[in-house]
């Protein structure tokens, strides 16, 4: 550094009096052609100028307008080779000369120094073009930080480490160039040796949406840099900032979309299946009935009675996976209306009581007709769902309760019963997805686990609210609001 | 042999079953498997009833229903493994006489069955009976007369007219629609609410527990069905 300033203060001077003394020879000779003094000025005026143009700093112009006084008065003024004057109206040629040469070397110098901070600029609007447009073509966040490495590391002639933190998976990986100079290497971190590259580097941080993305680490000498190279440094860090944050909407958008184009294919199978499995299940269940009338062998009828039932319960396992797939596909396939609760309740006891016409349920209803915005299907099927489980838990003689009542703006239905009750250790994932109680007896039906987490998506689609807690004597009792 | 029914059904298994529960009950059949086939056997053979499934290979169950009402009144029952309402509904104002939804129990089917032959033959007959009687309710068409257990109860004139609707089509059901277009005469989508309100009121006069009814039972989505016994 001080080298180099040394080198560029003699380089300067040896300008400033070569163009003094060069000033000189000119005006002696234009002398001894007999031109008048005049022309001596105009000639150290314009070494001044030229001294200005071609040196850095006004310092130089100064020495220069000095340099031009003094010689002037040394060579042509009487007596000459002197820095004495007979005549004392020079000394006002001095001080104009002196006058002159200051005020043009200062105005050149401001010149110089604007154009060279506008070439300046202009080479940061460069610099920050080329590494925005080389941001904008990479796929994906690991692209973006090799390239950032990469424009970093030629900007500022260091090496750059870019860690990037994958908040989805909680991975981390660091970007760096790789020892041959060409390409960048990857690794993978862990939490504590982020920490201490963050702390040995000059390191920004990249913060989306107020998670950290990753960090930039410069080496710890760019921390004293001069100001427009800060800048310059700000402005690059804001553009990966943003690249960074295109790359995350962009995978989280794509990911986004092949999880609807998996759900969707999921529940086309789903529907797929379930509707041909309806067709022959009509046909076990309508044959089995029909052989029930018809057959007069005890051991037969139990045989064909058992295949009755099961395809029936089968049956209802395929229309409560209809019902979810039809949630699963939003908006389009449901249906909300305003509907009367009552009419829903009575229509779910009423099919429950086809299929167990030796229970007993007991229903009751606000005394004013209450209207709901729901699918009546879906509610429907709730209740069905709840009623069937309640069913399954209690013996013909046990009570049934269901039973509509208003609470706080919401309608509450219940649906609760004095059989065996929910295993408390049960309660809590009573509403999984596929849950089913792990010591149920082997011989009894399975599959209550879907019915409720059927029910509990269909609330949920319905912004309401599912609880179910054990009776305080007896029993279950399961709980739906719905806003009215 | 007694009455011939065309069952019209692309699936053999259901087709069987159906005859076979049919026959049982001293009915003849026929069947057909698709649409062609099926106005075919209608032109040609005159049943007196068609069981029909809207899922058919060919054509649509509708489009069947819609061209034989142009020459026809004779009962339909849907059958249909779809499961959107608005398809039974389009069924049911298309003209079909009443519905099932797959799987259904034969004595479900027969008892529609027997409900429909029974208006299609009472039609005939021009309203032979002028007091409806079924368990503790009585309504006299004539005088106007609505009691239970013997206490006469008062239905508003909208009331009362959506009451006997359902009544003479007792065992059927009728859609939302039917009953506003036959009560009110026209029909707007926002009508059915008002049509709800009304069959609240009904049911609050007729039933001991509306939560329970008795004699008007809802189809959810569909419409309203008068207990047919």
């Amino acid at each position: 550094m001080l080298k180099s300033f040394s080198k560029t203060l003699v380089v300067n001077l040896l300008i400033t009096f070569s163009l003094n003394v060069l000033a000189t020879v000119l005006s002696l000779l234009i002398q001894h052609f007999g031109f008048t003094e005049v022309n001596f000025v105009v000639v150290y005026i314009l070494s001044v100028l030229l001294t200005s143009r071609y040196t850095k700093g006004y310092v130089y112009g100064i020495i220069a307008s000095v340099l031009s006084m003094l010689s002037f008065n040394f060579f042509f003024t009487e007596p000459k080779y002197t820095f004495n004057v007979n005549d004392t109206t020079y000394i006002f040629t001095f001080m104009v000369i002196l006058l002159a040469a200051i005020l043009t070397s200062a105005l050149t110098s401001k010149l110089i120094y604007s154009k060279e901070l506008a070439d300046k600029r202009k080479e940061q609007a460069q610099t920050l073009y080329r590494i925005t447009s080389s941001l904008t073509k990479p796929g994906g966040i690991i692209d973006v930080a090799a390239v950032s490495v990469k424009c970093l590391a030629d900007l500022f002639g260091c090496t750059v480490i870019f860690i990037v933190i994958n908040n989805k998976d909680n991975t981390v990986q660091e970007i760096a160039p790789s020892v041959s100079g060409y390409g960048t290497t990857m690794k993978t971190l862990n939490a504590d040796k982020i920490k201490t590259i963050v702390k040995e580097h000059y390191s920004f941080p990249i913060i989306v949406r107020e998670n950290y993305a990753g960090y930039v680490c410069l080496p710890m000498r760019l921390k004293e840099m001069k100001k427009e190279n800060q800048f310059l440094l700000d402005s690059v860090i804001m553009q990966i900032t943003i690249a960074v944050q295109r790359e995350i909407l962009t995978a989280e958008k794509e990911s986004a979309k092949a999880e609807t184009e998996r759900e969707r294919f999921k529940s086309n199978l789903l529907r797929a299946i379930s509707h041909d499995l309806r067709t022959p299940l009509t046909g076990i269940v309508g044959s089995a009935e029909m052989l029930l009338q018809n057959l007069k062998d005890q051991e037969n009828i139990k045989f064909v009675q058992d295949i009755f039932e099961d395809s029936g319960w089968l049956i209802r396992l395929v229309e409560n996976i209809l019902n979810l797939t039809r949630i699963q596909e939003g908006r389009l396939a449901i249906n909300i209306q305003s509907e009367a609760v009552e009419e829903v309740v009575a229509e779910a006891v009423n099919r429950v009581s086809k299929h167990a016409p030796n229970h007993n349920i007991a229903v009751s209803i606000p005394n004013d007709v209450v209207f709901v915005p729901m699918d009546g299907r879906l509610i429907r099927q709730v209740l069905i769902n709840l009623i069937d489980n309640a069913i399954k838990h209690t013996t013909p003689s046990e009570n049934i309760n269901v039973s509509v009542r208003l609470v706080n703006k919401r309608v509450c239905f219940e649906v609760s019963d004095s059989g065996t009750g929910i295993n408390p250790e049960d309660l809590p994932k009573i509403f999984d997805m596929f849950f089913i109680v792990p010591n149920y007896h082997t011989d009894a039906k399975p599959g209550i686990g879907l019915g409720l987490s059927i029910c509990k998506a269909i609330i949920d689609f319905h912004e309401g609210e599912i609880m179910a807690e054990n009776n305080r004597e007896k029993g279950a009792t399961f709980r739906f609001f719905l806003n009215i | 042999m007694g009455m011939l029914f065309l069952i019209v059904e692309d699936d053999k298994q259901i087709r069987k079953f159906i005859n076979f529960s049919l026959r049982s009950q001293d009915y003849n059949c026929i069947e057909a498997a698709t649409g062609k086939e099926a106005m075919k056997c209608i032109s040609t053979k005159d049943p007196a009833a068609i069981i029909l499934d809207l899922g058919l290979p060919d054509m649509d169950g509708i489009d069947i229903i819609k061209q034989v009402r142009e020459f026809s009144n004779i009962p339909i029952v849907v059958v249909s493994a779809r499961d959107q309402d608005n398809e039974k509904v389009e069924a049911l104002d298309a003209g079909a006489d009443d519905y099932l939804t797959k799987p259904f129990s034969i004595n479900e089917l027969l008892a529609r069955i027997r409900v429909v032959l029974r208006h299609s033959s009472s039609n005939k007959k021009e309203e032979a009976s002028v007091v409806y009687k079924v368990a503790d309710l009585e309504i006299n068409l004539e005088k106007h007369k609505v009691t239970i257990e013997g206490q006469e109860i008062h239905f508003t004139p909208m009331e009362y007219n959506v009451l006997t609707l359902l009544v003479r089509n007792s065992g059927k059901v009728l859609t939302h629609k039917y009953i506003l277009k036959k009560v009110w005469g026209s029909y707007l989508d926002s009508d059915v609410q008002s049509l709800r309100v009304f069959m609240a009121n009904i049911r609050r006069k007729l039933e001991k527990n509306p939560a329970k009814p008795r004699y008007v039972f809802t189809e959810v989505g569909i419409g309203y069905r008068f207990t047919e016994e």
